[in-house]
């Protein structure tokens, strides 16, 4: 393993702080504590992370089908199985310590990668609003994280680079995005071992071949064989692609407007802000004071970062715009600044005494990509004003400008004040970074469905529910508010209905097995419908399939109308709530009533 | 020149980061400002009811003020035709308000709970939502108004 030329000498001081082990294992068990308050609280709950909960429980319902079903993320849900057959708050509790289990894993890496202060790359990943969010809430996102630095981990610290392959390999079943990071990994890797292959030393040769090469090939290991197993099955050679893990919908047109540029750069600029308060500090980079394996993860983050959120700019691809996927970048983005933080700024003058060259230019470089941003943000201004909020992005290019200039004190202080001066920041704004995150709880839908649900008696009535929102039932359950959970029913939206049509192979039984589990591991029993059996309405999508009296909560999004007959619907609702908010989704609580036929409609039915 | 380069750094550096700090201050302060200004504003009085139209009454049989269509609800009264051609009935009972309105067949995109051949019929929330409606009442109010037009129009 490579390392930097900073001294092996124990620093001491302030600094010796951010070296020391157990401030790593203090941010990580505050980690802990503050991803279980916001989990078991009820205050990260969002239906993708609960999700996870659900695909790991059906794998364990059924668990050939499941293993199958590449929707399910089948590496990620065989890991959660056991413990998801506890319930859900039990999955949270594990899937916030599988994810605070990445800070150590970050620390030992960085430290093996030569860095000394390795509890920055911990405080990287334990100040990220979206870790700690996404921890909570159960998103697979967070085990991507996890994931990555767990494979890093193996073949850096460890010295088990097949494993670590294996475990790095794996993670392209659970989330496809991490494929352009392993690939730059994997090349990274290579390269190494290329110029590690002209060293007149044997064994140097083989040591750069063992790290090099087997990593790259260890990670086709999982994928292959999960392929071949999956043969075996599906009786299909190519079932992987006939069956994939999600649809390959065309996508919506992407193109930038004229003038929209700088807006989108902005927006990009403040989901980086979710996945970390101090990215900025990665414009004060000095490629130079990175080792040659830290340059690799450097160039990974950033072709994820443009893949992710630059080509859709110019309609190349298109990705979920949701910040959560850049994700994959945290780890990556960890390592370098725990290594930027102890070395950037170096100039003239400097004690650093290691008669390296000034790189005075370096912080005119740094200065200008920063104002660069501001000038974005203040282009920007007039727009987010009118919204009612200043943006975050303009204060923390404050600090990040202020950081700049903290960098060039005394090298003996110079990495405790830059990182105080980001986490006390970080920190503070954390409320301003919620919402950046996509991850809100819409506690206005749910207050509202808690309330009419006491208010009205249907706690106890136990009548039927009906919904087309997801959370209805993990909100009521969390609440202690719904005595018998199989009472919802789930109206599954059409494209919903579509997708299982559509990855699931009817041939070999593999769809009856998965919606039988669905009936008791889903978000409610799911009512399909036409979509389903060609173009008659299916059982549950009539109102006249319900009693009278039956619970309705929709929440009116673009996709309801083309679920259900929604004029039908109203037909038979007695609407007890009709709540707007503002461009999002409306809700609508009533209770099915078959009206009196009016007289012009006699003899008509419907 | 590089020592010059360096403190031009911190110090355009610290100009920076007081500017924009400060303009991100400034900017939350005044939004802070004119939300309050936006809530003291007091509300614009309502204006007064529309009259009960001829149209409308022969439609609705003679329906009037005062009539009782459930249970302690009646009729408190009617207004229109709108502009749009709507009819509004306001139904009473103690400080509680129902409407049921009457808009000709396919003019709202919203679907009707109910319709006759040329009218669709739709209500509102009851105002104040407190205390809690009886489903039969407003049944028997839709249906009074349904039954009505469906003979009159």
């Amino acid at each position: 393993m490579e390392s930097s030329d900073t001294s092996n000498a124990k620093p001491a001081g302030l600094v010796g702080v951010l070296s020391r082990w157990s401030v790593v294992w203090g941010i990580t068990a505050l980690f802990v504590v503050a991803g279980l308050a916001l989990g078991l609280g009820g205050r990260a709950l969002h239906d993708e992370g609960v999700l996870t909960w659900h695909y790991a429980s059906i794998l364990a319902a059924e668990p050939v089908a499941g293993l199958f079903f590449q929707k399910l993320r089948p590496v990620l849900a065989l890991v959660y199985a056991p413990v998801a057959l506890l319930g859900f708050r039990a999955f949270v509790v594990f899937h916030v310590l599988v994810a605070a289990a990445a800070i150590p894993l970050s620390a030992a890496t960085a430290a093996k990668l030569g860095q000394r202060h390795v509890a920055v790359p911990a405080l990287v990943l334990a100040t990220s609003p979206l870790l700690l969010m996404t921890a909570a809430g159960g998103h697979s996102n967070a085990d991507l994280v996890t994931g990555l630095l767990l494979g890093l981990f193996l073949i850096h610290v460890r010295d088990r680079p097949v494993a670590g392959g294996a475990v790095l390999g794996a993670l392209l079943l659970v989330r496809s995005e991490v494929a352009p990071m392993l690939a730059v990994i994997a090349a990274g890797e290579l390269a190494l071992a290329w110029r590690a292959a002209d060293s007149p030393s044997r064994e140097a040769r083989l040591g750069a071949l063992k790290t090099g090469l087997v990593p790259g090939l260890a990670m086709a290991i999982v994928p292959v064989v999960y392929v071949l197993l999956g043969v075996l099955y599906h009786r299909d050679l190519l079932w992987a692609l006939h069956y994939p893990p999600t649809l390959t919908a065309p996508a919506d047109s992407t193109w930038v407007e004229s003038g929209d540029l700088p807006r989108r750069l902005v927006e990009s600029g403040e989901a980086l802000l979710a996945l970390s308060p101090a990215w900025g500090l990665a414009l004060l980079l000095r490629p130079r004071e990175l080792v040659v394996r830290e340059r690799w993860i450097g160039l990974g983050v950033a072709v994820c970062v443009v893949l992710l959120r630059g080509l859709p700019m110019i309609g190349l691809f298109n990705f979920d715009t949701s910040p959560r996927y850049l994700m994959v970048a945290l780890p990556g983005l960890a390592l370098i600044l725990g290594r930027q933080l102890e070395g950037f700024g170096r100039h003239a003058g400097s004690d650093d005494g290691d008669g390296t060259r000034p790189v005075a230019w370096g912080g005119v470089v740094s200065l200008l990509l920063l104002g660069l941003l501001a000038a974005l943000a203040f282009d920007t201004l007039q727009l987010r004003t009118e919204r009612g909020a200043a943006p975050p992005l303009l204060a923390f290019v404050g600090v990040w400008a202020l950081c700049l200039a903290l960098s060039f004190l005394r090298p003996r202080v110079r990495p405790m004040a830059v990182t105080v001066t980001w986490v006390v920041a970080g920190l503070s704004a954390a409320p301003l970074l919620g919402p950046g995150t996509g991850l809100v709880v819409p506690r206005r839908t749910l207050d509202g469905i808690a309330t009419w649900w006491v208010e009205s008696g249907a706690h106890a009535d136990g009548l039927p529910v009906i919904t087309n929102f997801p959370l209805t039932r993990p909100w009521l359950e969390h609440e202690g508010l719904l005595d018998d959970p199989d009472r919802v029913q789930l109206m599954l939206q059409h494209d919903m209905v579509h997708e299982l049509d559509a990855l699931l192979d009817a041939e070999v039984g593999q769809d009856e097995a998965i919606l039988r589990a669905l009936d008791s591991h889903f978000y409610g029993r799911p009512i399909l419908g036409r979509e389903r059996d060609g173009s008659e309405v299916g059982e549950g999508r009539h109102p006249r399939d319900w009693s009278e009296g039956s619970v309705v909560i929709f929440v009116d999004d673009e996709r309801l109308d083309r679920t259900i007959d929604l004029e039908l619907w109203h037909r038979h609702l007695d609407i007890e709530v009709q709540q707007s908010s503002g461009g999002n989704a409306g809700l609508l609580i009533g209770r099915i009533v078959h009206w009196p036929r009016p007289p012009a409609e006699e003899g008509s039915g419907d | 020149m590089t020592e010059w380069i360096d403190r031009a750094v911190v110090g355009l550096a610290v100009a920076l980061a007081l500017f924009c700090l400060g303009r991100y201050a400034q900017i939350s302060l005044a939004i802070d400002l004119e939300t309050h200004e936006v809530v003291n504003e007091a509300p614009p009085r309502p204006p007064p009811p529309p009259p009960y139209g001829e149209e409308a009454r022969a439609l609705l049989g003679g329906l009037e003020p005062g009539t009782e269509v459930a249970p302690g609800w009646e009729v408190l009264r009617v207004e229109g035709p709108l502009d749009d051609g709507a009819i509004r009935v306001v139904h009473r009972r103690e400080a509680q308000e129902v409407s049921v309105w009457l808009r000709p067949r396919g003019n709202d995109e919203r679907p009707p709970p109910a319709h006759t051949e040329k009218w669709d019929v739709f209500y509102d929330r009851p105002n104040p939502p407190e205390p809690r409606m009886a489903r039969e009442a407003l049944t028997a109010m839709m249906n009074n108004v349904v039954e009505r037009v469906a003979a009159n129009e």
